[in-house]
């Protein structure tokens, strides 16, 4: 695959925001000081299962400094999701902004806006409550069983697009897919290989907890400045759970500290709701054990894969069941599930495919989307289960996965039987270098050499690796748009919906532009997330925002580029089609050069006068999978049964990197957080569903002395369906550890860890050969 | 959090003064404080003079004041379970805040400074308005000190015996990661007379409340030497005589296992220093 | 209570209640640079220099660092004159959502001021305490390792 050379495409740039950031610039949500501000705090449920009663917050009112305090018999009751989605969004409306019932401990009871933070507080504790405390939920492998108290038990509660949803058995969702003959594909096997995983509860932890501030402007309008992955979607969804009209609404999203999925979510509501009623800015900002317990979490998840193969490694069936852990509200439950299948199926050749997923209700807190959206639940299972398969057939685990995997040119049926939470979009693979993924990851981490690593005594060493899939947006369903205008100087203004969370999508998409419209990137002036002056987009998840995002963007630099060279065309007194841009802000023709600058002022100011800019929109037709090859060296002490990655390989494909170093960045990030992931986060419940570690003391999240030594590999292909050749980068390598790891403590030291996190009693426990 | 009054007296006795009031605490790091403040008044002993250091020939004098951080940096040629200990608290940063006064007194489960300083028998000196007091280690962590202390009475320094001839000592932890609690800790003192034990003292810590003394594991030792197969027999003392709690930083079972790996560990560790190798 | 505190070479007369957080105290003077994170001393985004010596703000009480002297970001340099790391940290990609890269910088501040050529393995030391969920640490090493080159050549420290 030749590499194309572009100007500013394919350049690490250094981010457009990264000095003012590094410098401490105030440019987050909490980083402005609004005067008569209130700070609103949230009563929040002690139980995992209640009935309200009676609720008097007589008290907390009469508190001197209170201004306002709503409970569930002062706000309508809008059913609706949280989940930041297009719509009509795939799951339920089961959430309404205050509940006579409460589903966790950590679920909203009543909310309070007060002077001050002190204020608010000691209000929360004046709020009496009685509650009948019902019996609680709390096992993903028995939720739906026939007599289980029925947490979503109220009339309303429903699926607003057509598909599976049976409340009355605690189960948010529920999916199947067959391809070929499942049966009798097994049957033919000469090889059956079953698998078990069971992953855990996981949060994101962005560093920034979930923050808002709402107030009303000069015209009356709603404005809300919020830390938020889908400002779009927050527009929409709080007007509907206020019961007031979108075009009273505006979201602006500022810098955010992170997301990774936490913030593709709708919490707004109530504090939109207290402003209202106060008229006063208000604002919520959850402290980080609230962030851990009220905000959202991954999806919990047991699955279970069965491998049929022929002696020579043909896959003659793949099975895969996924059952999820949606928590007390069913947000994102369709979709994550389904996306379990969706982004792992596909990656081997195989004729006969089968998927059986749904999502349960439990009492626990809300699992929602996070980075790798199921992927990383059945990535899990298919390549611990790959890995069992290459020993029992005896094969090499690359060379399996090389047999097997999805080809340029080939497409799956899975693609269009299974997408995310509805029928999918068929497509070929339009490009794929996991090949040369596996060879330059198999030899960056000494994979030939390995049998002669792995040393004896205490400490053992062992080799595992894995091949992963995910997708760049959801194919049919999302849309972005940007708009661009040209300023006197040359200069351009970018407007897009486009949501950088940190990910850089700002400067990505700006590359993008600069590219399209023939300047350098400095010339781009960057404005995104912004309801009243950006164009839409559904905002940062399923890996749009480089594919989809950047192509509108590309779209729109072309249209503007076309108006560039009329203009041009007139100043050089030549033909359009004489014109080039070099890509330097200069348009040259018949030998002459002018300067972008000429251009917008002679359109601004000097004749036939027009604002040059255009605005422009894409969705996409296909989502072209990014493919990576992860490979681990981990260091198992047999004495502790703690696991130490001593090495990291990752050889990711994603088309054309837009930016070098910040898809790097994109890989690195979500290797960390995936080893955290299989090696140390776990969030713990005693058995009413109080959970006991929300903090970062006692829920650990990879710090710099726990990182082993990194390699990142890109391997460069060329996406015809991506602006450039770009697919995504975002999401896939969150993927890898979680099987890489499990595989490489297999290779190590003979036991295979099948519930994560990997710690070191349940890996020393294995070694005991007692059950983890 | 609620603090009605907060002091900054300049002087010990002024702070003593202002400590024999009731409902009144010490600041000192402030770590365990600002997690779980009521309301009451805080006497800030920062600038009391209790902030030096000093490695006399006996012994190392520790103000109450001092952090881990200068422990490490004060200790570097003077490795023990002590220094090691405070090397292993927290993470670097709040190394900065720690001090070996109140981790000394504010004893959780997962503390460090109290399993080294009763395995190496520290002495610790108390002080009240009325005169002072010096404990030994065993009777500092008798109980939880907060129930040893008097009303009033402020941790002022610990004396920490320095290695002599044939001595040594080292802290080891088990930990889910870089700065986190442990799981597990094990602090081992050595006295040895050329290859074999003239006496030992093993503390295990990190899995129940207070530091427990592993009698039996370093009565095992004595008039040994320090071969795989007397370790092992010590490991298994170990591993059965200590109590072990579960929570969701392991279960009894491999805590108490732990306990044994890390007395090996701590031993070997203290042997090496004994012989005067490398830290 | 009155207390006084310097931050970034400038004097302040507070007087605050005694139960005031230091991080509280800096974001309402102005400093937003000193970000919430987890107001229990493990995150480090409230990271400052107190005395030249890094130390989480969420952990001490403003009343108790009446003499002090603070540094925070904003006492290194600007945008259009930034601080080496703050440089190297943005050119490396060592930024992305940015909300750790304050603390880390000042962090790694302390560490160079102390040993101006460190090793890979005493910038993840010195990096201990701070905790960052996009970058993996990896070109936030490289960045501080950058700088310390930059320094080197630029003859001494800032």
């Amino acid at each position: 695959m030749s590499e194309r050379q572009f100007k500013v495409v394919g350049h690490s740039e250094v981010k457009v925001d990264a000095l003012a950031l590094a410098s401490g610039q105030p440019l987050f949500t909490d980083d402005v000081d609004i005067p008569g501000m209130l700070h609103a705090k949230i009563l929040w449920s002690p139980h995992a299962h209640a009935r309200i009663v009676r609720i008097d917050a007589s008290e907390a009112r009469a508190l001197p400094g209170v201004v306002c305090v709503l409970t569930h018999e002062d706000v309508p009751r809008v059913m609706k999701t949280t989940a930041g989605q297009g719509w009509p969004e795939p799951s339920p409306y089961d959430t309404p902004m205050l509940d006579s019932k409460v589903r966790y401990v950590g679920d909203r009871v009543a909310a309070v806006a007060a002077e001050t933070r002190k204020i608010a507080e000691e209000a929360i504790k004046l709020i009496k409550v009685e509650y009948e405390v019902l019996p609680a939920v709390f096992d993903i492998r028995t939720a739906d069983a026939p007599g289980t108290a029925v947490i979503h038990d109220e009339p309303d509660a429903k699926a607003v697009i057509p598909v599976p949803y049976w409340p009355e058995r605690n189960t948010a969702a529920y999916v199947d897919m067959r391809i070929g003959d499942l049966d009798a594909g097994f049957a033919d096997s000469d090889v059956v290989v079953e698998q078990e995983v069971e992953t855990q509860y996981g949060q994101h932890c962005p560093l920034e907890p979930h923050v808002t501030i709402c107030r009303i402007d000069e015209y009356g309008r709603l404005v809300i400045r919020t830390s938020t992955q889908v400002p779009f979607h927050v527009r929409r969804i709080v007007a509907q759970a206020c019961g007031i009209p979108v075009r009273q609404v505006r979201v602006i999203k500022p810098r955010i500290g992170g997301g990774f999925g936490a913030k593709q979510e709708v919490l707004e509501d109530i504090v939109a709701m207290l402003c209202l009623r106060t008229g006063r800015p208000v604002k919520l900002e959850y402290t980080r054990s609230e962030e851990f317990v009220s905000t959202r979490t991954r999806h919990p998840s047991v699955s279970r894969v069965k491998l049929g193969f022929k002696r020579d490694g043909t896959l003659k069936a793949l099975y895969l069941r996924v059952r999820t852990n949606t928590g007390a509200y069913g947000s994102h439950a369709l979709t994550v599930v389904c996306n379990a299948g969706a982004k792992t199926l596909p990656l081997y050749r195989c004729e006969n495919i089968g998927f059986d997923g749904d999502s349960v209700y439990t009492n626990l807190p809300v699992a929602g989307a996070y980075r790798g959206y199921g992927g990383t639940q059945g990535a899990f299972a298919l390549e611990v289960a790959m890995d069992e398969a290459a020993r029992t057939l005896g094969k090499d685990p690359v060379e399996l996965r090389r047999a097997l995997h999805i080809r340029e040119g080939e497409g799956s049926a899975v693609f269009r039987a299974l997408g995310e939470g509805q029928e999918g979009v068929e497509q070929k693979i339009g490009s794929c270098g996991l090949s040369r993924c596996l060879d330059l990851g198999a030899e960056a981490i000494g994979w030939k050499d390995r049998d002669s690593r792995r040393g004896s005594g205490r400490y053992r060493r062992g080799f595992g690796m894995c091949a992963l899939m995910q997708g760049s947006s959801i194919p049919e369903i999302d849309m972005g748009s940007a708009s661009i205008k040209m300023n006197d100087d040359g200069s351009f203004n970018l407007l897009m919906g486009a949501t950088d969370l940190g990910t850089g999508s700002d400067t990505v998409l700006a590359q993008i532009a600069a590219e399209a419209l023939g300047t350098t990137l400095d010339r781009i002036i960057v404005y995104s997330s912004d309801t009243d002056l950006t164009p839409f987009d559904v905002g940062a998840y399923a890996s749009s925002t480089t594919y989809l995002s950047g192509e509108a963007v590309r779209r729109t630099a072309l249209k503007v580029r076309d108006q560039i060279i009329v203009v041009a065309a007139r100043l050089l007194n030549c033909q359009k089609e004489e014109v080039e841009l070099p890509g330097n802000g200069t348009a040259a023709g018949r030998g002459k050069t002018v300067s972008y600058e000429d251009i917008a002022r002679h359109a601004l100011y000097a004749h036939d006068q027009f604002q040059i800019g255009a605005i422009a929109s894409a969705i996409s037709h296909a989502s072209p999978p990014p493919f990576a090859a992860h490979f681990a060296e981990v260091e198992v002490d047999t004495f502790t049964g703690k696991v130490r990655v001593v090495k990291y390989v990752a050889a990711v494909d994603c088309g054309t990197a837009i930016n070098p170093k910040l898809a790097e960045g994109q890989i690195e990030g979500a290797v960390a957080n995936g080893i955290g992931y299989a090696l140390l986060e776990e969030m713990v419940f005693n058995d009413r569903g109080l959970c006991l570690n929300p903090s970062f003391r006692h829920y650990r999240i990879m710090g710099p002395m726990d990182m082993p030594e990194m390699v990142t590999i890109l391997v460069p292909t060329y996406e015809p369906t991506g602006p450039y050749g770009a697919k995504s980068v975002s999401e896939i390598c969150i993927n890898g550890p979680l099987p890489c790891i499990s595989n490489a403590i297999r290779d190590a030291v003979g036991v295979r860890l099948t519930r994560s996190p990997f710690t070191a009693e349940r890996v020393w426990q294995a070694l005991q050969g007692r059950p983890a | 959090m609620m603090v009605k009054e907060l002091h900054r007296p300049t002087s010990l006795d002024e702070a003593l003064r202002l400590l024999s009031s009731e409902g009144a605490r010490p600041l000192a790091g402030g770590t365990t404080l600002l997690l779980s403040l009521g309301a009451q008044a805080l006497v800030d002993i920062s600038r009391c003079g209790l902030d030096g250091i000093e490695v006399g020939d006996q012994a190392i004098q520790v103000g109450a004041m001092v952090t881990c951080a200068a422990v490490v940096r004060a200790l570097r040629q003077h490795p023990s379970a002590f220094s090691d200990a405070a090397s292993l608290v927290g993470s670097r940063v709040l190394r900065n805040h720690v001090t070996v006064g109140g981790n000394s007194v504010m004893v959780y489960a997962w503390s460090d400074l109290p399993v080294a300083l009763l395995a190496m028998g520290a002495s610790f000196e108390l002080a009240t308005l009325a005169g002072r007091r010096t404990l030994s280690a065993d009777q500092f962590y008798a109980a939880h000190p907060t129930r040893v202390l008097a009303k009033g009475e402020l941790l002022v320094s610990v004396s920490i015996p320095r290695p002599g001839a044939g001595e040594g000592s080292a802290f080891v932890k088990f930990a889910r990661n870089v700065g986190d609690h442990a799981s597990a800790s094990v602090a081992a003192s050595l006295a040895m007379d050329s290859s074999t034990v003239r006496s030992a003292r093993l503390v295990a810590g990190g899995v129940k409340g207070m530091p427990q003394l592993l009698g039996k594991a370093a009565a095992s030792l004595v008039g040994r030497p320090l071969d795989d197969a007397v370790l092992q027999e010590m490991a298994e003392l170990a591993r059965t005589d200590v109590d072990a709690i579960a929570d969701f930083r392991g279960g009894k079972d491999w805590r108490r296992h732990l306990v044994g790996v890390l007395a090996m560990d701590a031993v070997r560790l203290a042997a090496t220093r004994v012989r005067g190798e490398a830290s | 209570m009155k207390t006084v505190i310097e931050v970034n070479g400038k004097v302040h007369e507070l007087d605050v209640p005694p139960d005031e957080i230091l991080l509280d105290t800096l974001r309402a003077l102005g400093y937003k640079g000193v970000k919430r994170g987890c107001e229990t001393g493990t995150c480090g985004t409230c990271a400052v220099l107190l005395d030249g010596v890094p130390h989480y703000s969420c952990m001490l009480l403003t009343a108790a660092m009446d003499g002090h002297k603070v540094t925070t970001i904003e006492g290194l340099g600007t945008p259009s004159n930034p601080h080496p790391i703050v440089q190297a940290m943005a050119e490396e990609g060592g930024v992305q959502c940015g909300y750790c890269t304050p603390g880390i910088v000042l962090s790694a501040k302390a560490l160079l001021d102390e040993n101006p050529h460190p090793t890979e393995a005493e910038v993840r030391e010195a990096l201990d305490g701070h905790l960052c969920r996009c970058t993996g640490y990896v070109k936030k090493v490289k960045a501080v390792l950058k700088a310390a080159d930059m320094m080197h050549r630029q003859g001494g420290q800032q």
